[in-house]
């Protein structure tokens, strides 16, 4: 196509050709469009014709590489079709060398295809095709995911995989061994800030949010540790019965609650209390059914923890924890809370009571038992000796 | 001795009633008590899906600890008819007799003694189970209250009494279970299967053995004197409303103990009080500029972030390449492509 296109260096071609050019992408990119906002695309010249091989990357900043392009769709909304092509570089896409074409499968030339949706959402959508081709096993998990669920219901805000990943800005968010970067780790609450944003409100003041988003301590959980990162889970019975499995992930490790100073018998106390040992057992035998038992999330906060001395609703704080209690015991009385062994093994300092009745029986048991067991034991063989010798039983 | 029965009475209808609701009710209490103590078991999880999940078994151990209750009752008045109207023998109070029959039972097994000790109507092993049971009946009665009724419980002792009552049903009802398997299972069904709380009766070899005493005064014709009619009305005519006020007491009782609070709300927790949908902004257009961490995960590949762009391998090139070459390419009269197309000119 060597010479085919007019010399662009005489004025007039330039602003004859910035005008097709508007026109012309215009139409391309907004067919049922009938205006298009902002300023000039860019100077595609008249009749520029480039066959698949021919479309580099730079072919398409050549007009998307001018920043400030916006697009309104048919549904009136603003699209940005800028792109920094210097930034996409630093990308994990671009810093792989991938080319656009790798992900706009749609466009093997130009003139590139017009586009046929209506909505930003519709063509993010129809982009997760693109994102399917590298990405098969994070699209799996986001077909079971809630977010799916959504959109499959006709809920426009149900996000696309661009929604969370802008893939001309998106970075590497794992290391080698598949961990989350910590850097990740610490945007990944604004990411989904986007849709939840009251939630990322209670989340920052909590315990584990400021701890990640203002001190960056990359050991407190982020949304995706609870969550899951592409298989959202919906919040159900069956996620309330194994949320307590999901706080021991950390709070049962040993090695990390140490470095905070925090018991790592939290699960296994809870366990064998009143409430673990129900919700155990529910999550065991009926994993989808509905109880009315706590678990951890009813008692210390969902998103807004606190420490357990925070002086609002730390549950150390005696008047917290009756107020705790009276949620789901109305009628609790100041003794109540006590009846709750706060995540402690009685010893002899703490619920004295419960350590000795615990002693009386593990000597009694043996003790009792091991009598009965010595008599019976010696009567039958003596019975069997008799028996032998002929000895009449009396 | 051609006159002599072939088996004596030893437990009337309303014993072996009795029995029959202990029975029940402590195996039921007792399988459906242990799964909730041992839940880690693979039988406990089977076993309460049998019985149709955590709840149902929970409501089936409470019916059976109120018909448990409901036969400690009828367990007290038999005992005031049998004591207060027929005068009869408590034959089953404890005494000194029956710690040195115990002693010389374990002296015979271990070859110390010449024989077994000779025995009344009740042995001392049987004492032993029933006193056992007595005191373990009153030791679940309480804790199970306290567990049943926590807040009721908390109004008048100190809370930790409630994880305490937990720890004492719980070591009881396995002292229990243990003493049911190894003492009565040896002594009823092992030694010699006794069948008198079944038929009531005991053969006279039987009771040569167990109850050698007690076979002496039958045959001596002791506790064979009943009183005239006449006395046993006017005691009846005492003791049965004394027994009805009892007993109408006791089911009150038993009311307050299942009814007395609904310790908890029936509804899930009240939950986090926040709208999960609640979008941040609408989104900004153009979408505001990321800061990108420098990644290089192609190793083959140089750093690209430390552009020197003052010379035209530094960056100018790769520049012009992105900005300029899709016009200033190979195509047109002004190349871009090398540094010497761009001094060349076009």
């Amino acid at each position: 196509m060597k010479g085919k296109h007019p010399n662009p260096f005489h004025l007039p071609w330039i602003i004859a050709g910035v005008f097709i050019a508007l026109v012309l992408i215009g139409t391309a990119f907004l067919p049922n469009s009938t205006a298009v906002a902002g300023p000039a695309l860019a100077q595609a010249p008249d009749n520029l014709q480039l066959s698949a091989a021919e479309l580099s990357d730079s072919a398409c900043l050549g007009c998307h590489g001018k920043p400030g392009l916006i697009t309104t769709l048919p549904d009136g909304e603003k699209l940005s079709i800028s792109i920094d092509g210097g930034l996409y570089q630093q990308t994990v896409h671009g810093n792989q060398g991938l080319p656009c074409t790798t992900c706009h499968i749609s466009i093997t030339g130009y003139p590139h295809p017009e586009l046929t949706i209506d909505t930003h959402k519709e063509f993010s959508f129809e982009a997760t095709q693109a994102c399917q081709q590298c990405h098969a096993e994070q699209y799996a998990a986001v077909k079971d995911s809630i977010h799916m669920q959504a959109h499959e219901a006709g809920n426009v805000l149900a996000p696309a995989c661009t929604d969370c990943h802008n893939p001309h800005t998106q970075t590497l968010l794992v290391d080698k061994n598949g961990n989350t970067l910590g850097e990740a780790r610490v945007n990944i609450p604004l990411t989904c800030s986007k849709c939840h944003n009251e939630i990322y409100g209670q989340y920052k003041g909590s315990v584990h949010g400021s701890s990640l988003l203002l001190e960056g301590n990359i050991d407190t959980p982020t949304c995706i540790d609870c969550h899951s990162v592409h298989n959202v889970s919906a919040i159900d019975n069956a996620f309330r019965l194994r949320s307590p499995g999901i706080c021991s992930k950390c709070h049962a490790d040993k090695a990390l609650m140490d470095k905070y100073g925090l018991s790592s018998k939290v699960n296994s106390t809870y366990i064998a209390d009143f409430h673990g040992t129900t919700v155990t057992i529910f999550e065991k035998t009926a994993p989808d059914q509905q109880t009315n038992t706590p678990v951890c999330i009813d008692c210390h906060g969902v998103h807004n923890m606190t420490r357990s001395d925070a002086p609002a609703n730390g549950l150390h704080i005696k008047s917290n924890l009756l107020k705790t209690c009276q949620k789901c015991h109305p009628d609790a009385s100041e003794n109540f809370p006590a009846s709750w062994m706060s995540h402690y093994t009685a010893s002899p300092t703490k619920a004295p009571l419960v350590f000795y009745v615990n002693l009386f029986y593990k000597i009694m048991i043996p003790l009792v038992i091991g009598v009965m067991a010595l008599y019976v034991i010696s009567d039958y063989i003596r019975r069997l000796i008799d028996k032998r010798k002929g000895v009449k039983e009396s | 001795m051609s006159d002599k029965p072939s088996s004596y009475e030893r437990f009337p209808v309303a014993q072996r009633i009795e029995h029959l609701l202990l029975f029940l009710s402590f195996t039921t209490l007792a399988i459906t008590g242990l799964v909730q103590k041992y839940i880690n078991v693979d039988i406990s999880l089977w076993l309460i899906q049998v019985f149709g999940g955590i709840s149902a078994m929970r409501i089936i151990h409470r019916v059976s600890a109120t018909i448990f209750l409901f036969e400690i009752i009828y367990h007290f008045v038999l005992i005031g008819y049998k004591s207060y109207v027929e005068c009869a023998e408590m034959t089953m109070l404890p005494g000194i007799k029956d710690v040195k029959d115990g002693i010389q039972a374990f002296g015979y097994n271990f070859g110390l003694k010449k024989s077994r000790p000779k025995q009344g109507r009740y042995t001392f092993d049987e004492k032993a189970e029933y006193w056992a049971l007595m005191w373990g009946g009153a030791v679940m009665a309480i804790t199970g209250f306290m567990l049943w009724n926590p807040i009721v419980t908390a109004h008048l002792l100190p809370g930790v009494f409630i994880p305490a009552a937990k720890a004492a049903h719980g070591g009881e009802s396995v002292l229990a279970v243990l003493a049911i398997l190894v003492w009565h299972f040896y002594h009823v069904h092992s030694k010699r299967f006794n069948k008198s709380i079944f038929n009531g009766k005991l053969e006279h070899h039987e009771m040569e053995e167990d109850h050698a005493l007690e076979l002496e005064k039958i045959k001596a014709g002791v506790g064979k004197f009943s009183f005239p009619p006449e006395v046993i009305k006017k005691r009846r005519s005492i003791f049965f409303p004394i027994a009805a006020v009892f007993s109408l007491a006791s089911l009150v009782g038993i009311y307050f103990f299942v009814t007395v609070e609904t310790t908890a709300i029936s509804t899930l927790p009240p939950a986090e009080q926040v709208q999960v949908l609640a979008t941040s902004i609408p989104t900004p257009i153009p979408t505001a500029t990321p800061t990108v961490v420098t990644l290089n995960m192609n190793p083959n590949k140089p750093q690209e972030t430390d552009l020197d762009l003052t010379t035209w391998d530094g960056g100018i090139g790769v520049l012009m390449q992105q900005k300029c070459g899709m016009c200033h390419g190979a195509s047109g009269d002004l190349s871009l492509a090398t540094y010497a197309d761009a001094v060349n000119g076009g």
